[in-house]
């Protein structure tokens, strides 16, 4: 900005730096140009018409016919839809806890200084990275009823083996074991940042107040860390609303039900078969819309609360 | 900084013992789909399981390399992934620093309109882009998994982030010499960005290369697609061939492993300083 150059330039420089400024717009938006690009091609045109779309009859081919709200009424008396919303809800509020609680107290123990804990980390954070599918494949024979691993501890274990993948009852169970087991080496990560940005001087401080460990973590760990945990639970959230991967690659069948009787199906797998497989691309599309309003409205509700519970410094 | 909450033998013991368990989860599953990609394939079903195979066959890469085409479905990805990162890296550096230091009207606006673009979930964009991809006619060609996904708000974040962390004085006395920003951008930030850069382009890797939801959208093709449709493929063909399908999820996730073992620090600072998601 002009205000920002050097008061001893001669007054010439007035002139010389407007042509600068205007010069700046113009590498500016030189540098922006391919980015202004790509969110104008391949976002805002498609957001416009996916919200037209809703509106729509729009099958995969052909010409749309606009048909008001239809398409928004019919998803709210379809029990396929409230059976996905239902699985979805389920999924997201389990996974919620499974994948950040066992996360925060792995990040607890590594925040302490014992040996081999980058070795942990490092380990904890191989299934983050792993694709999704490839990984979810490989449960798939896991958590098998006959030869799987799993069952084979079950065994061990003296239980009745667990028809995973085979039983709706226990559907929905196996997608949060995989999510979580995907997830839980991210969220660590995250609450281990977290925990190494609070002074340890609290720490010592509180020590030698006389306050036990457990009243430490209680009043110094969990308030500086709850910045930390706001995040983990908006970001968990968001990616859980929007399952994928897992339940299709765990529980797709050749007669594109996700599961056995649908008991893993969630809401974007049922965008999904809608729009490209019964060609509903009108129906999908508002789909999406609900799912996109149901997101923000549990953003901002998260967002509101957490005045009640957040501490910022 | 000195141990918070283990203090005692017993206590470290636990917390050891805890860690342990947990990282034979997490390693677990890849041992046994190693392992069992070099097993005959009576032997992956057999109940109770055992790990170790009876003999080791190496054979069983050969052959789903010749049953499904994996290997052309590698290529693809490793295509689409190596283009996609290069755009990231590109369109990030560039918007990233005309965001940072570069003046123009609006500049705060126009940068939370682009984060905002991060709200919308992708769902909502498949039914379009799908249509978009007709109109185009890049329905089921490689042009669909690269064009679209160049840029990204996120790595505009993190280096937009890194350039308002640089010292003024650099780029003033660069000014002063009438050197021009895009010049500046090279041959003074660019070379400083290297760190931020490593962490995008771990980032757009893992994003590129475990990508599933589009590609099977919009690829049909078995010598197109790529290796996450080849192996949902493969397991839908050749169910019953479990030595096959571990074959194959080794061999689509043994890279991302490789390219995490030499760039683990990027990965996990990447997260720890953004919250960058590697879905």
């Amino acid at each position: 900005m002009a205000n920002q150059a050097p008061a001893a330039l001669p007054a010439p420089t007035a002139r010389h730096l407007s042509g600068r400024r205007v010069r700046q717009w113009i590498d500016a938006f030189g540098m922006l140009l391919p980015t202004i690009l790509g969110v104008l091609i391949f976002f805002l045109v498609p957001l416009a018409i996916s919200f037209y779309l809703s509106f729509t009859d729009a099958r995969l081919f052909g010409d749309p016919n606009l048909v008001g709200l239809s398409n928004y009424q019919r998803a709210l008396s379809d029990p396929t839809f409230y059976r996905a919303m239902w699985n979805t809800a389920a999924f997201s509020l389990v996974t919620l806890v499974v994948s950040t609680v066992p996360a925060l107290l792995l990040a607890v123990i590594l925040n302490e200084r014992i040996a081999g804990r980058t070795f942990f980390r490092a380990v904890f954070f191989i299934p983050v990275v792993a694709s999704v599918v490839g990984v979810t494949l490989l449960w798939r024979y896991l958590l098998n009823v006959d030869f799987g691993f799993v069952n084979y501890a079950i065994r061990l274990l003296g239980f009745e083996p667990i028809p995973w993948l085979t039983r709706p009852e226990w559907g929905l169970a196996s997608v949060i074991l995989v999510f979580s087991w995907k997830t839980i080496g991210y969220n660590m990560v995250i609450f281990l940042a977290g925990l190494q940005g609070v002074p340890p001087q609290l720490y010592e401080a509180a020590s030698l107040d006389g306050a036990s460990r457990w009243q430490q973590f209680l009043y110094i760990t969990v308030p500086m860390l709850s910045p930390t945990t706001f995040f983990v639970l908006v970001t968990t959230l968001i990616n859980c609303l929007q399952v994928f991967d897992v339940p299709i690659a765990l529980g797709l069948t050749r007669s594109n039900t996700v599961g056995p009787a649908d008991s893993m199906l969630t809401i974007v797998p049922l965008l999904w078969r809608e729009a490209f497989i019964g060609g509903r691309m009108g129906y999908a599309s508002a789909l999406a819309w609900l799912l996109f309003v149901i997101i923000l409205l549990l953003t901002f509700i998260q967002f509101r609360l957490s005045r009640r519970w957040v501490h910022y410094e | 900084m000195a141990s918070l909450i283990l203090r005692r033998p017993w206590e470290k013991l636990l917390a050891y013992a805890v860690l342990s368990v947990t990282g034979f989860v997490m390693v677990f599953p890849f041992i046994y789909m190693v392992l069992s990609s070099l097993k005959p394939s009576t032997e992956v079903v057999q109940v109770p399981p055992t790990l170790w195979p009876s003999e080791i066959r190496w054979s069983n890469y050969l052959e789903v390399l010749n049953i499904v085409p994996l290997g052309t479905q590698l290529l693809n990805t490793v295509i689409v992934t190596a283009l996609v990162v290069l755009g990231w890296v590109i369109t990030s550096v560039l918007a990233g620093y005309a965001f940072a230091r570069l003046e123009f009207p609006g500049r705060e606006f126009w940068f939370g309109a682009y984060l905002a673009t991060l709200m919308v979930p992708f769902a909502v964009l498949i039914v379009p882009m799908y249509r978009l991809m007709l109109v185009f006619g890049w329905v089921d060609r490689l042009e669909a998994l690269i064009i679209p996904w160049l840029f990204t708000a996120y790595g505009t974040f993190l280096l937009r982030q890194f350039f308002m962390s640089v010292p003024k004085d650099l780029e003033d006395a660069a000014l002063i010499d009438g050197a021009s920003h895009w010049g500046i951008l090279f041959r003074i930030f660019l070379p400083l960005a290297r760190p931020a850069i490593a962490t995008l382009a771990t980032f757009a890797f893992l994003y590129a290369w475990n990508s599933f939801l589009w590609p099977l959208i919009i690829i049909s093709s078995p010598s197109r697609k790529v290796v996450t449709q080849g192996l949902v493929d493969l397991q839908a063909l050749y169910a019953a061939r479990v030595d096959l399908i571990m074959a194959g999820s080794t061999l689509a996730i043994l890279p991302t492993l490789i390219v995490f073992l030499f760039a683990q620090r990027y990965f996990i600072e990447g997260i720890a300083t953004s919250g960058l998601a590697g879905r």
